[in-house]
């Protein structure tokens, strides 16, 4: 079963009226709903185990920060997912930092490095063929292939047309079987 | 959420080959992380930012005013840009002749491989770079560059680390300046964009000017000044870029490069073996 189905119905403009206004039951709905999605996202992202935790609190944050400014025309996951892919991308920027220093001195954050995820040897193996894309096929192939969106949804995720989507998908996919092929 | 655009090809998972397998297991595992419930229990934990509107100007200003304090009161520079190069040109002796075809050996200095490294021949395609850098830390360097080329063969950043060494043993250690050179383009090849771009850079510089291809080395600086390597180290390539210059006696051209290169900060004393090749034209009467 994908993460998170497509037919799954967006949030509702009360839950978000209850946020901006403050209320914290309207936030723990919010953060009820969407936690996994967030986690789900970073972690196929490639954010690593050690980050994992304080990527999606930062995801939450960024949300209740920029909440009272999202447009309520756009999609509130769609803007979710852009949240999440952005601090994906920072938090692997981070962690490559970090593995770089602590190749340079190995005192510095050996525990922030390279710790593996505990989970099955299936997410660990669709990880590694995962290595094999670029940070663009890998979004258009997470958020199709594992998160269960439209063409059209990723289009709107990643600010781009569907035409582009589409070749990312294609080549995401060919790199992929490619990398099964070769048994990694 | 729009439904599901009709061009667009199934999913892999609604197939029955290797990948649809594979997600469908991947999907099934249960995924790690926090709880719902202790990630709110953190979250909500976590301390306000209750810092003032003028907090972040304030801080950046007293960065500001460290790192100049930091700049105004550094020592003297050392040479940045690999011993060997920078030796030559504050010692104002010549650069040196174009290296013969034929690999040096190498160097007298460092002792020879002791026995056949073992991990030579078990090296595996995923060698990790740990056991590359005991071998070379042991003065088995060519078992090292080995382990190194093994650990490189991947796309990962450990991989892209591991190629860079190799190119650094065989440059330094192994005293192979052209098979260096061959491994930095193929690091240039496999990893374009990676975190070690401008170190892949200036090494290339510095193996070209061992090399004695000089041409080659200031068409890299020049190449090397207009991107990433020029904003991080602009002073260094200029010195050198100043160096080279003198050496093939275009003191025009040189004098340029040194006056660029005090515009940027770079020592006094870094520029002298130039400015002795090279001296400023008497002002007339």
């Amino acid at each position: 079963m994908l993460a998170s189905a497509t037919s799954e119905v967006d949030v509702g403009h009360d839950l978000l009226d209850g946020c901006v206004a403050g209320s914290a039951a309207a936030w723990r709905g919010l953060h009820q709903r969407y936690h996994r999605t967030a986690l789900s996202v970073l972690r196929r992202m490639g954010v690593p185990a050690a980050h994992l935790e304080d990527a999606c609190q930062e995801v939450f944050v960024d949300v209740f920060r920029y909440l009272p400014r999202f447009r309520r025309e756009a999609d509130f996951r769609t803007w979710l997912y852009r949240i999440c892919l952005s601090r994906a991308r920072v938090v692997r920027r981070r962690a490559r930092l970090w593995s770089l220093f602590a190749r340079l001195s190995p005192q510095v954050g050996p525990d922030l490095v390279e710790q593996p995820f505990d989970e099955g040897q299936a997410s660990r193996q669709l990880a590694r063929a995962m290595e094999r894309l670029s940070e663009a096929e890998r979004v258009v192939f997470v958020l199709f292939e594992l998160e269960g969106l439209s063409g059209q949804e990723i289009a709107e995720v990643i600010e781009r047309p569907a035409a582009t989507v589409f070749r990312r998908l294609h080549d995401a996919r060919k790199r992929f079987g490619t990398a099964l092929e070769e048994g990694i | 959420m729009a439904t599901s655009n009709p061009d667009f090809p199934p999913r892999l998972i609604e197939g029955e080959d290797q990948a649809a397998a594979l997600l469908a297991r991947a999907l099934a595992e249960p995924a790690p992380g926090p709880t719902e419930e202790q990630s709110w229990r953190t979250l909500s934990n976590r301390p306000q930012r209750s810092a003032p509107r003028w907090a972040l100007p304030a801080s950046a200003f007293a960065l500001s005013a460290a790192a100049f304090l930091v700049w105004f009161l550094r020592p003297p520079p050392a040479p940045s840009l690999g011993p060997d190069v920078w030796a030559r040109s504050s010692a104002a002796t010549p650069l040196p002749a174009p290296a013969p075809a034929v690999e040096s050996a190498p160097a007298e200095a460092l002792p020879a491989p002791k026995e056949r490294p073992k991990s030579l021949v078990s090296a595996k395609r995923e060698a990790d770079a740990g056991q590359c850098s005991q071998l070379a830390k042991a003065g088995q360097y060519p078992a090292a560059a080995a382990c190194y080329g093994n650990a490189g063969r991947g796309s990962s950043m450990d991989a892209e680390l591991a190629l860079y060494e190799k190119a650094r043993l065989e440059a330094k250690a192994l005293g192979q300046p052209s098979r260096a050179l061959a491994t930095l383009d193929e690091h240039t090849q496999r990893f374009a964009g990676g975190v070690l771009t401008t170190e892949v850079e200036l090494t290339r510089i510095e193996l070209l000017n061992q090399l004695g291809r000089r041409a080659e080395a200031l068409r890299a600086i020049e190449r090397g000044l207009q991107g990433a390597l020029g904003r991080e180290r602009g002073g260094d390539l200029q010195v050198l870029r100043a160096d080279l210059l003198s050496a093939s006696g275009d003191c025009a051209a040189a004098r340029e490069a040194v006056d660029l290169a005090r515009q940027v900060g770079a020592h006094a004393s870094r520029l002298k073996a130039t400015e002795q090749r090279c001296p400023a034209p008497a002002e007339a009467p």
